[in-house]
């Protein structure tokens, strides 16, 4: 172990045992209770997003772990299409099996991606499955009450823009950061998935890279999630929605905010809908289609699994298409929904 | 003279920091769960999510401590960083009261809302049974006049703005739908005599009467207020959408 990170490792441990110690005696830290109004709503968001986020998360470890230990990179290779086109919509379509928000997503991209699947796949599930699953189709339903041109164009238009991003991005040359077993692992099952037999030792191998994992991705989701707070504290909604709520203001407006807001894609549209009687339909799709795709806290995550190069071209893609489907959108229908 | 090196300790240590870290993140979110605080960060119906999201870090906390009397592996600046990132996330949620979002973030200018409710409407209600959110819908859409004469009862926090005149304040609750950071303001301005002496944050339930009043230029629906009185917060402070 490096001397260098000994102390850090130590002073977590310290604290950590602090922390535990009083939570158990319902005391606050000498100075925290009476801390600003501001930076308590800071503190609050900050923990809403993690807290809600967090099974997400570890569904999507679990589901990577599977994959990871129990898939072999020939079963992958085999059920995956070889044509970019085909590759990345099945990608797209992926999501209606694996229903899982971003937080999810990610982490199983990265395994399949892992286990030999094409690259436009795995990019277009990373962007299409928070949007493209049953959980987040019914509650964009019920939210829009079926409205056809909200809940059918949200659909159509993620799978539309997921896969040309991804037959583009993965084109356009290597995406991958690292290939995911580089990552450090201190126990003794890592590469010895083949010989797990047995449930009991199918769940402890899942349990304990899935640990791994839930640190991996896990850090990503902590500093995206501050860094959404602290932009919502300092930046109050009012001011970005005062941008416009033409077509063209509008939907950049609702761009950024999804963006800045890093809401869980599974009820992102109950908070569109209050937008609704100010902004168009246009404007209201970008949100709800550019949001799950690229949001603050996605975009750190997303360095786990693809290079900086490919990241800024899919956020560039998405935030490009998003938009020019939104103004269409916006100056054919007209406004507000 | 050099000092000779000394052996490593017969435990691992970063194993022993993130077997802490699983286990205090789950013991954060069952102690939130437990004193009912979990409603301060997201809507209670994504509580089970979070009891399961607990038992589940318990259990790779439970096999992480298998690692740590194991020789020590190697420690990347990578694999210190995530312990870092999500000790904070523990410590910051153990260590800071759990607060609802209140008067701080209030948006007064942002309080419009709407629903999926298309069928919420004056006509026939009986409005002293409706929330803020509820309140929120209609007085976006309709006119303040058409809201004249309807009786409120509300209960909500109190906000300050310097915008409005004095005796008068807004009770104010978050409409939340997922969790607090999709959290949308909404409130009524209220009349009152003692408006001004009431301090932000504070519980009120407010019984009164709408009235369409002038207010810096357009004609905004206030509660006359015929009784203002301090309670107790409520157990979940947001309100789900409409």
């Amino acid at each position: 172990m490096g001397r260098s990170v000994r102390p850090i490792i130590n002073g977590i441990a310290v604290t950590l045992l602090v922390g535990l110690t009083l939570v158990a005696s319902d005391a606050p830290l000498p100075g925290v209770a009476g801390m600003a109004p501001r930076a308590q709503a800071l503190v609050t968001i900050f923990l809403g997003i993690v807290i809600e986020a967090l099974p997400f998360l570890l569904a999507g470890v679990l589901v990577s772990s599977a994959i990871h230990l129990f898939v072999s990179t020939e079963t992958i290779q085999r059920l995956s299409p070889q044509a970019s086109w085909r590759a990345a919509l099945l990608g797209a379509l992926l999501g209606l099996a694996f229903p899982v928000c971003e937080c999810g997503s990610i982490p199983t991209a990265r395994r399949l991606l892992d286990r030999g699947a094409p690259m436009p796949l795995g990019i277009a599930f990373v962007l299409a499955a928070p949007v493209v699953n049953p959980i987040v189709i019914v509650s964009t339903w019920v939210a829009f009450s079926g409205d056809p041109l909200i809940v059918g164009g949200r659909i159509a238009l993620t799978i539309i823009i997921a896969t040309l991003v991804a037959v583009v991005v993965g084109r356009a040359g290597t995406a991958c950061r690292s290939p995911v077993h580089a990552l450090v692992h201190h126990h003794e099952h890592d590469h010895a998935h083949d010989a797990v037999s047995g449930w009991g030792a199918r769940i402890r191998a899942v349990l304990d890279h899935s640990a791994d994992e839930v640190f991996e991705m896990g850090r990503y989701l902590i500093i995206g999630a501050m860094i959404a707070a602290t932009l919502q504290v300092t930046i109050p909604r009012a001011t970005l929605l005062a941008i416009g709520s033409d077509a063209f203001g509008g939907t950049f407006t609702l761009m950024v905010l999804a963006m800045v807001l890093s809401i869980c894609s599974t009820v992102d549209a109950f908070v569109a809908l209050s937008f609704a009687g100010s902004f168009s339909s246009g404007a209201i799709l970008a949100f709800l289609v550019f949001g799950p795709m690229i949001d603050i806290k996605a975009l750190l995550m997303l360095t786990t699994t693809f290079n900086r190069a490919a990241i800024a071209r899919m956020a560039l893609g998405a935030a490009l298409l998003s938009a020019a489907a939104g103004i269409t959108i916006s100056l054919l229908v007209g406004g507000p929904s | 003279m050099t000092t000779p090196p000394r052996d490593e300790p017969p435990i691992d240590l970063a194993a022993f920091a993130e077997c802490l870290i699983l286990g205090g993140m789950a013991a954060m979110l069952a102690t939130k769960v437990w004193r009912g605080t979990v409603v301060f960060y997201i809507h209670p119906r994504f509580t089970w999510l979070v009891i399961v999201a607990a038992v589940l870090l318990a259990a790779l906390a439970v096999r992480r401590m298998r690692s740590i009397f194991r020789q020590p592996g190697a420690l990347s600046a990578g694999r210190a960083m995530s312990s870092v990132a999500l000790a904070s996330a523990v410590i910051l949620g153990s260590a800071v009261p759990a607060r609802p979002l209140g008067a701080a973030t209030f948006e007064f200018g942002d309080m419009s809302f709407r629903s999926r409710n298309d069928a919420l409407t004056v006509v026939g209600a009986r409005t002293e049974g409706w929330n803020l959110a509820q309140w929120a819908v209609v007085a976006s859409r309709d006119d303040a006049t058409t809201l004249a004469t309807l009786p409120v009862d509300v209960t909500g926090f109190v906000v300050h703005d310097t915008r409005l005149p004095g005796q008068h304040f807004v009770v104010a609750r978050y409409v939340v739908a997922c969790c607090t950071a999709d959290g949308t303001g909404v409130g009524l301005i209220v009349r009152w005599p003692d408006g001004t002496n009431l301090t932000p944050d504070t519980w009120v339930r407010v019984r009164g009467t709408i009235v369409a009043e002038p207010l810096d230029g357009t004609t905004e629906p206030v509660v006359a207020a015929d009784d203002v009185r301090v309670i107790d917060a409520p157990d979940n402070p947001y309100l789900s959408p409409p």
